[in-house]
């Protein structure tokens, strides 16, 4: 289960994510993003701060996510990881394409 | 879709005369009979002449229609066969009684003719339609299991100098792991696990195609980077949205007695040296055929002699969750796992760590874990 808390202003986004960022949870998350990035949106922060997993679906999303939103000109930050989740976002160098902060 | 004329369709009814009208219509069309006055002779003359189609009467002495159709449903040589129930009742507790029994539809009589055959002919359709699709998809499925036959490696006897052992258990039929061992030189061999992010059929196209990228492109001059690199260009034709490779490789020169070791996005490749020494090679890269400019850490090593490496896919240190404090601690039980089992031969240690890591936890991933000796 994935719930997703969403604040818009113009082309910025904030999705909060409560839950498994996973291969079974993506289909709404992933279907939003889309919809959001058609609809203009080109900065997105993706707050992790309540997610507690993510498996290779889930970062196979949020390296698509920062593709898409790169073709427009924007920018994907993730906010609100956990200690070893950024850790685990920086040995996949996933730091060296967009912005990723700690909870902290 | 034409019916194909070389068709037999079997009538059981009582009633001759029903029989002989329904039997000179369907020659007529270009169909072949075969009937019975008696619904006990159904079963046996379908097992043995194996008809496209029955058309059987609901109301017939001794055992209804239904009973013999259920009969049918449930005999393996026959259970395929559409069955179309004749009656001359209109009611719709009957009507049900067929269709529970099995029967695809239900024609009252007295039958209109064309009616008889316009939906004889939609269910012939029906089937053929059914067969032309499973035989598609017995192509598919044999040039999947081909495919991954294809990407079977070298066992560990068939090239011993290469020295390593395996251990590869995969969750579905076809799986998203992925090793090899290339001899890439006199004295170098390639040694790679991959993990492509699914585990749909379509997986082992993509792992077929990332074998003939490697094999393509690995060379002795060409470092394992920069073959990364070619496989991260051409890999995203392949890969659906969000799909990616995980890459861990490690190239071993027994001539120079240099080791490169390349980590692509899976866990960290273990060191275990001919002293006892134990360690990760930490090493970063970006994960496979998802990002347009990448870069890939490589580490030198030197080597000796009974030196060791371990290559392991995520499957192997998430066992108690996705969750990246689960996976760390992962990492940790393997280092350990490794320090308890270093005296043990290759084989014996490659096959120790999946019950000490694994136990019986439910396995949520393929497992590969590809051990090397210098």
């Amino acid at each position: 289960m994935l719930n997703i808390k969403e604040q818009r202003d113009g082309k910025n986004c904030e999705l909060s994510l409560e839950g498994e960022l996973v291969a079974t949870t993506l289909d709404n998350v992933r279907n939003r993003v889309r919809e959001l990035v058609a609809d203009g949106v080109a900065f997105l922060t993706i707050d992790m701060s309540r997610s507690n997993a993510i498996d290779s679906a889930g970062i196979g999303f949020i390296a698509a996510t920062h593709n898409s939103l790169e073709k427009n000109s924007g920018t994907l930050k993730l906010t609100g990881l956990s200690k070893d989740m950024y850790d685990f976002f920086v040995c996949l160098r996933m730091h060296t394409h967009f912005t990723i902060e700690t909870k902290d | 879709m034409d019916i194909d004329n070389n068709v037999t369709i079997l009538i059981v009814d009582d009633d001759l005369m029903s029989v002989m009208i329904l039997e000179n219509m369907l020659k007529h069309e270009g169909f072949k009979t075969l009937s019975t006055l008696s619904g006990s002779f159904a079963l046996p003359i379908a097992e043995s002449k194996q008809p496209d189609l029955i058309l059987l009467d609901l109301n017939l002495p001794g055992e209804r229609g239904s009973d013999i159709c259920r009969k049918l449903k449930s005999a393996p040589l026959t259970s395929e066969i559409p069955v179309l129930f004749l009656s001359a009742d209109s009611n719709v507790s009957s009507k049900i009684e067929c269709f529970d029994a099995g029967g695809l539809d239900y024609i009252t009589k007295p039958f209109e003719l064309r009616e008889v055959l316009a939906r004889v002919n939609t269910h012939l359709r029906l089937q053929q339609t059914q067969k032309a699709l499973t035989k598609v998809l017995s192509s598919k499925i044999n040039e999947i299991s081909q495919a991954q036959q294809a990407l079977l490696p070298s066992k560990p006897s068939e090239i011993p100098e290469a020295k390593f052992a395996v251990v590869y258990q995969q969750l579905s039929g076809a799986g998203g792991d992925f090793y090899d061992v290339v001899k890439t030189g006199n004295g170098i061999y390639d040694y790679i696990t991959a993990d492509v992010c699914g585990h749909d059929h379509s997986i082992a196209f993509v792992t077929a195609a990332l074998k003939t990228l490697f094999i393509q492109n690995i060379a002795p001059q060409t470092e394992p980077v920069n073959v990364l690199k070619i496989v991260n260009k051409v890999l995203p034709s392949v890969l659906k949205n969000g799909q990616f490779v995980g890459v861990s490789w490690v190239r071993v020169n027994r001539m120079t007695k240099k080791a490169l070791v390349v980590n692509a996005g899976q866990p960290p490749v273990v060191y275990i040296g001919h002293d006892g020494e134990v360690k990760t090679v930490d090493v970063t890269g970006d994960i496979v055929g998802i990002f347009e400019n990448v870069i890939f850490e490589q580490a030198e090593i030197d080597i000796e002699s009974g030196d060791r490496f371990l290559l392991c896919s995520d499957g192997i240190v998430e066992v108690n969750g996705k969750n990246s404090e689960a996976r760390a601690d992962g990492i940790k039980k393997l280092l350990t796992a490794c320090i308890k089992n270093k005296d043990k031969d290759l084989n014996k240690l490659v096959q120790s760590l999946i019950p000490l890591l694994i136990g019986n936890a439910e396995i949520s991933d393929d497992v590969v874990i590809l051990g090397v000796e210098v």
